[in-house]
């Protein structure tokens, strides 16, 4: 009774001492595996990665951008660069995602934006789908995101070196106009969209390419993206406007808008002719083209350092 | 006092405090008040070529747009009320203002530029299409029963309020604008949208004011107008078109700006004005006075971000028409 027993006590020594180390090992491979994305989810590693489904146009600029080209497998409609993404398999939109579509696509991974809804990435989740959320705030945060994607998705070489070559880019812009003064840098004013004035203030990147590139938001006084009064935009006087253009018929509506509205004469931008449209694309997508985004108003704001700013349809 | 010595009062009264509220709102711009903007519209020899844009081209045209634009909903409002004899009637129940919106989604969305006044035109002629297909649509032999009028403006508003959703779910980049557009507001109002407007309401104003006659005999049922002489179906058939083309004008340069016309004719009739004859003027005056300030507050409060006027107008009219409401359920 008594042998038993002790052989019992020690197959269940033996059994508990398996346990902690299989939950150890587990606990430990589940540390090594997975990341955290920009919301705070821990997300294991997906291995292998194959597949992979873009929710966002920025996304999709960063997954060509790490040579994955071929492992996207899925796209949203709004996916027009570079030019080979409009003929991947259509998802949905940005926020209205097919959720039927990405299930048959059978992805590894799937690489959600700020404006996926929440309860789409829970439903993916729950169906054992791997997503990652990507909602970078600043350049900084775009080339983490950058280096996180290449990291997940099994290109992280790819990924360091395009880390590298987006923060030397923006290091030579900084370095460029370290040395001017308060007085050397215009104010300037980023135009969205001009019924009612729709503009950038602080906390955008627009902000960030303003400041980074020798400028001053001349809204910086104000948070996020938002509606101010047309007596304010004259009030305010900036030396030099930026204006979103959309390709296509009526793009370029707000650029007209500027150049005609004889209310505006008095603007200095206007009377210097320092009226530059931007592509909408470029400087909305938390993508790897910030860095493209930051030389353009290098060269709108700082022509005498950069060279002249030329507007490419 | 008698009733018409209050009226004689009120008239200059009311007139006294329009010019009052042009002369106090064109003081308030960049978030505060200064008495010397006000006084500018007495003299301005002193102001520099920016403030005189910023006074005469941006502020005081955008002051005297909204109450142009209150005053035509309100009016419309007030005309409409009586015609259908339905006091929850507004000047868009014959589809104008889904209309007006289809119109600029379709001017949005097919990039179509003609100049800066696209989107309006384009506004004015969908909301004059939706108000004759109502028209069409709620004819009955040579007649134009009202509850058919009604239910075929509910009618054509819906389906052309499910175009809009639909043009704005394939909108993509232009979504803000149409949403921009449908909320309503006086952003960039200039003199050519003054000039829009204005001869809507010279021609509209008398025109519906010399139907008062029969506009308070609808007061006492269809039936007993036409046994008092009156012409009940071309009488409703031209209330209807001027005020068509009055709210259409207004819609057009202003997007959708809910609830003046619908409460504040309720005000008027509060002030124990039932006679249109008083009633069209008064709903004028005021409910211009009522935009105008509701539009000021919307380009103050948050200054310098602005607020769309439409959102103002709802969040101090819902109320306001749910006391109407309670006080008709206790006193009907």
């Amino acid at each position: 009774m008594s042998k038993r027993s002790s052989v019992a006590k020690s197959k269940t020594v033996v059994f508990v001492m398996g346990l902690w180390f299989f939950a150890f090992t587990l606990a430990w491979g589940a540390q090594a595996t997975t990341i955290c994305d920009d919301v705070g989810r821990e997300v294991e590693i997906p291995f292998p990665c194959e597949r992979i489904i873009s929710l966002s146009p920025s996304n999709t600029e960063i997954v060509f951008a790490l040579s994955l080209a071929e492992k996207l497998v899925g796209v949203t409609t709004y996916c027009n660069y570079p030019e080979e993404a409009r003929e991947k398999e259509k998802v949905g939109t940005l926020n209205e995602i097919n959720l039927e579509k990405v299930v048959e696509l059978e992805p590894d991974l799937v690489l959600a934006s700020s404006l996926t809804p929440p309860e789409v990435v829970g439903r993916l989740e729950g169906l054992g789908i791997t997503v990652f959320v990507l909602d970078p705030h600043s350049i900084d945060e775009v080339i983490g995101d950058v280096e996180k994607v290449g990291i997940i998705s099994g290109a992280e070489d790819k990924g360091q070196e395009l880390k590298e070559a987006m923060e030397q880019k923006i290091e030579d812009i900084k370095s460029k106009v370290s040395h001017l003064s308060p007085e050397e840098r215009p104010t300037v004013f980023h135009l969205i969209w001009h019924e009612p004035l729709w503009t950038a203030g602080k906390d955008t990147f627009i902000n960030e390419f303003i400041t980074l590139a020798g400028g001053q938001n001349v809204v910086a006084d104000l948070s996020g993206y938002i509606t101010v009064d047309l007596e304010e935009f004259v009030r305010r006087n900036p030396d030099i406007i930026t204006v979103v253009e959309n390709p296509g018929e009526g793009g370029d509506l707000s650029y007209q808008f500027l150049l005609s509205d004889g209310r505006l004469r008095m603007i200095k931008a206007i009377q210097d002719h320092k009226v530059f449209p931007v592509d909408g694309d470029i400087v909305s997508r938390s993508g790897p083209r910030v860095v493209e985004a930051l030389y353009m108003y290098a060269c709108i704001i700082h022509p005498e350092i950069f060279g002249e700013y030329e507007y490419q349809k | 006092m008698s009733i018409k010595n209050k009226k004689r009062l009120i008239y200059p009264g009311l007139l006294i405090l329009v010019l009052g509220s042009i002369f106090l709102a064109q003081g308030f711009g960049g978030g505060r008040y200064q008495i010397s903007d006000s006084l500018s519209l007495f003299s301005s020899s002193t102001l520099s070529p920016s403030e005189r844009i910023i006074l005469f081209e941006i502020r005081l045209p955008r002051v005297i747009l909204s109450f142009l634009v209150g005053g035509s909903l309100s009016l419309g409002g007030a005309a409409l009320q009586g015609v259908f004899q339905n006091p929850l009637v507004d000047p868009y129940v014959l589809g104008i203002s889904s209309g007006a919106a289809l119109g600029a989604v379709i001017a949005i969305l097919s990039g179509v530029y003609l100049g800066f006044f696209t989107i309006p035109l384009f506004a004015f002629s969908m909301a004059l299409f939706s108000a004759f297909l109502v028209f069409h649509l709620g004819k009955v032999g040579k007649k134009f029963p009202l509850e058919v009028l009604l239910l075929a403006g509910i009618g054509v508003g819906f389906f052309f309020s499910a175009l809009v959703s639909l043009g704005m779910f394939l909108a993509g980049e232009d979504l803000h604008q149409l949403i921009f557009w449908t909320m309503g507001g006086f952003w960039n109002s200039s003199w050519r949208e003054v000039k829009m407007v204005l001869p809507f309401l010279i021609v509209g104003l008398p025109v519906l004011v010399s139907f008062s006659r029969e506009l308070n005999a609808f007061l006492l049922g269809e039936k007993v107008a036409e046994s008092l002489g009156v012409e009940v179906e071309k009488v409703k058939k031209w209330l209807l078109l001027v005020v068509s083309l009055l709210v259409a004008s207004a819609v057009a340069v202003s997007g959708v700006i809910g609830f003046v016309g619908l409460v504040v004719p309720h005000l008027v009739r509060l002030l124990g004005i039932r006679d249109h004859r008083h009633l069209l003027p008064f709903s004028f005056l005021l409910g211009g006075g009522v935009l105008l300030w509701a539009d000021t507050l919307a380009r103050t409060i948050l200054n310098p971000v602005e607020l769309p006027v439409g959102i103002i107008t709802n969040l101090l009219g819902v109320p306001f028409f749910i006391y109407l409401l309670q006080k008709r359920k206790k006193n009907p």
